[in-house]
């Protein structure tokens, strides 16, 4: 839809989409359907080649005046480990977390293990996900372990709501953790995929597990945009049915 | 894998439920040959600038991405239902500026625009025609004829 308002003021357009029946029913002026994951529109991370060439599909569509254009993309994004027999390890071994589960120092601790991991994955790529809370991970950690007790204390950054802030904690806290478990190949050599990465940090991490918790405490709460909060934007559909460890 | 077959019921049902909004008629713009276009991104995956003002529920603004500054982006998307793992790994995957730069200096596209912009694509587009209109004029004064418009 945006792209009929750019094209109404004159400037030509191209979309890629990642939903076909959507574009089928938007009818914007040039498409190119792509049949990759949600969150990944050019397919392969890391594969220059793979994208420019859905890049290349894409941009040469600029060129006709036919609209409205909806093409498909004609390969798969390259496979990854899960179509491996064995799967993705991943290459950290984390301490199995202690019973009973204390949200401040078990994660701290687990973050203080990944730090160097962490620190490998920015020096490789040059940059990292986490900050969008604008907070360090250990200040993120400790403002989300005191939610997750069910204390409120106010948000630590001027003018964002707790709502954001929250949100934003736990985005950071998982950027953190898969930037880590993917600095390296997994211990068989593979590279992992994305749901084998989310799968590991919502099962096997205590900074999974806290987000769990979180999510757990806020579904409680009076306040509404707290309750939503818990039911719609901590967690994934896909992992919504995990519980936390006590 | 965004094959509605291939997700979660729930999730597959979210998608094949959304209202798109009646289609309308298409527009149709033109421009002149690709290698001697102007391209600029326009994402709506709700990236912003570390330090930038996050997205919040209903917005319907837009952040500005100077090409210079786009290795710096962080995510404030409201919906944890799409993959950040590719993007942490490799930002092309979700923002293709290098791409699009090594496509400039390989001359198939004629030049990278300087400015880029994201939108937070959980609200309903037809309430960002606004932002839309704005961020038109800029692009013309940037004298971009290629806009590249990239989901997750």
């Amino acid at each position: 839809m945006l792209a009929h308002y750019f094209e109404a003021a004159g400037l030509p357009t191209v979309c890629i989409s990642l939903v076909r029946l959507h574009s089928e029913k938007i009818k914007s002026p040039r498409t190119l359907w792509v049949p990759f994951e949600l969150g990944r529109p050019l397919g392969a991370p890391g594969d220059a080649t793979f994208q420019h060439r859905v890049l290349t599909q894409a941009l040469g569509l600029l060129e006709r005046s036919d609209v409205p254009i909806l093409k498909d993309f004609p390969e798969d994004a390259p496979v990854s480990s899960s179509a491996e027999e064995e799967g993705w390890a991943c290459p950290i071994n984390l301490p199995a977390p202690p019973r009973p589960f204390d949200a401040d120092a078990d994660v701290l601790d687990e973050i203080e293990f990944l730090q160097s991991w962490h620190d490998l994955a920015v020096q490789k790529r040059g940059r990292t996900a986490t900050g969008s809370a604008q907070l360090t991970i250990e200040e993120t950690v400790r403002f989300v372990a005191a939610w997750a007790r069910g204390e409120h204390p106010e948000s630590p950054v001027e003018g964002m709501s707790i709502v954001d802030q929250l949100r934003l904690c736990s985005e950071d806290l998982r950027a953190f953790y898969a930037e880590a478990a993917t600095a390296q190949p997994g211990k068989n050599g593979l590279e992992a995929d994305s749901s084998e990465i989310a799968n590991w940090f919502w099962s096997e991490t205590r900074g999974g597990n806290l987000l769990l918790t979180l999510a757990e405490t806020c579904r409680q709460s009076d306040d509404n945009m707290i309750t939503a909060l818990g039911n719609f934007l901590l967690v994934p559909y896909d992992q919504n049915h995990r519980e936390s460890l006590k | 894998m965004a094959r509605l077959e291939d997700l979660s019921e729930t999730m597959a049902g979210h998608l094949r439920d959304l209202d798109c909004g009646p289609p309308g008629e298409t527009p149709v713009a033109s421009g002149p040959a690709l290698d001697q276009r102007r391209a600029a991104l326009i994402s709506t995956a709700g990236l912003t600038r570390r330090g930038d003002r996050p997205f919040g529920m209903g917005a319907v603004d837009y952040r500005v991405v100077p090409t210079d500054a786009a290795d710096d982006l962080v995510i404030t998307h409201l919906s944890t239902n799409f993959d950040r793992t590719g993007f942490q790994q490799d930002m092309n995957v979700m923002f293709p500026l290098q791409r699009l730069q090594q496509m400039a200096n390989a001359g198939e596209i004629g030049s990278v625009a300087e400015f880029h912009y994201t939108f937070m694509g959980a609200s309903d587009p037809a309430t960002m025609k606004e932002s839309a209109d704005q961020i038109a004029g800029l692009l013309k004064q940037d004298k971009v004829d290629a806009v590249l418009l990239v989901p997750v």
